[in-house]
């Protein structure tokens, strides 16, 4: 497979001719890690492939007004997370299942799940996860998983990195202190 | 020592989601299928015609005529205003002849001296 070049890709947007094959070089290279983001956000395999799907429709229809001031992972992590933050709002409107509820999410999205292998600590680590705010659980998936940079982090979110890193520290006392607790 | 050590030790980084079998091979495919049709790129920068071109200089020039016409109106809306003043000024002056003056000199009976005081103003 070639390897992957972000001025190459942006040169192939530029013609309509090579804008399809620019934009399938993009998604190849981000799906899985912007995949793996979602379904940290919204535990399902399902509802994380739609979302997935969902975000790379809107970053094609909108490709044109891209800019190549931010990079372009960036972009996409930022619709790809604003798609996960609506899915979540909708699912808290239509009031079906109490996302807010740790234990009712982890019972019925994870236990029951045929995609999730996790052992007992990582159900309680889950539910802990789902104990904080969403921007919260964003920013430690980041962080934690990703070891992405503050400032990386700043751009997609449009949070100040010391905010971010307060949000952060937060985050893992809060899961410090669940995990002590629960255990 | 790192802040989340703690929660490392105990459950690590572990990715515990799975998902099915073949799925991101087939993902960018699957993707790329989905994806809408687009009507025209507007990444492609329009190509400018020649009246998009000549449109800002006929634009200025347009200005600068305009500006022009407006000086000129302006100024020449000054002219006969001057002019009717001056010839308000020049027919109020009625010619006057020499016999005239001499006989209005000897009803007013001034000498030589008071004609030179009034004519040149001498104290």
């Amino acid at each position: 497979m070639n390897s992957y070049s972000e001025r190459e890709v942006l040169a192939l947007l530029q013609e309509e001719s090579t804008q399809k094959k620019g934009f399938e070089m993009i998604v190849a290279e981000y799906s899985e890690q912007l995949y793996w983001q979602i379904r940290r956000m919204v535990l399902s395999h399902d509802d994380a492939n739609d979302i997935l799907q969902n975000t790379f429709i809107k970053a094609w229809i909108n490709i044109d007004y891209f800019r190549a001031e931010a990079k372009l992972s960036t972009w996409l992590y930022r619709i790809a997370l604003n798609e996960c933050l609506t899915f979540l709002n909708k699912q808290r409107a239509m009031n079906t299942v109490d996302i807010d509820d740790p234990e009712i999410m982890v019972d019925q999205k994870l236990e029951s799940d045929p995609y999730f292998s996790g052992d007992h600590i990582e159900l309680l680590l889950q539910k802990a996860l789902l104990s904080l705010p969403e921007k919260q659980r964003l920013v430690f998936n980041l962080k934690y998983y990703q070891e992405m940079k503050y400032e990386e982090m700043s751009d997609i979110l449009g949070t100040s990195v010391g905010a971010l890193k307060a949000s952060y520290h937060h985050a893992v006392k809060k899961i410090e202190k669940f995990l002590e607790e629960t255990d | 020592m790192k802040e989340e050590d703690k929660i490392l030790r105990k459950v690590g980084t572990d990715n515990h989601f799975t998902v099915p079998e073949g799925y991101f091979e087939n993902l960018t495919s699957e993707v790329m299928n989905k994806l809408p049709e687009k009507e025209k790129s507007a990444f492609k920068m329009k190509e400018p015609t020649r009246w998009d071109k000549v449109k800002p200089w006929l634009y200025m020039a347009a200005m600068f005529v305009g500006a022009a016409l407006i000086i000129r109106v302006a100024s020449s809306d000054n002219k006969p205003v001057e002019d009717k003043t001056i010839a308000a000024e020049t027919e109020t002056t009625e010619p006057v002849s020499d016999q005239y003056i001499d006989a209005v000199l000897d009803h007013s009976m001034m000498d030589d001296y008071s004609l030179y005081v009034y004519l040149t103003d001498a104290e």
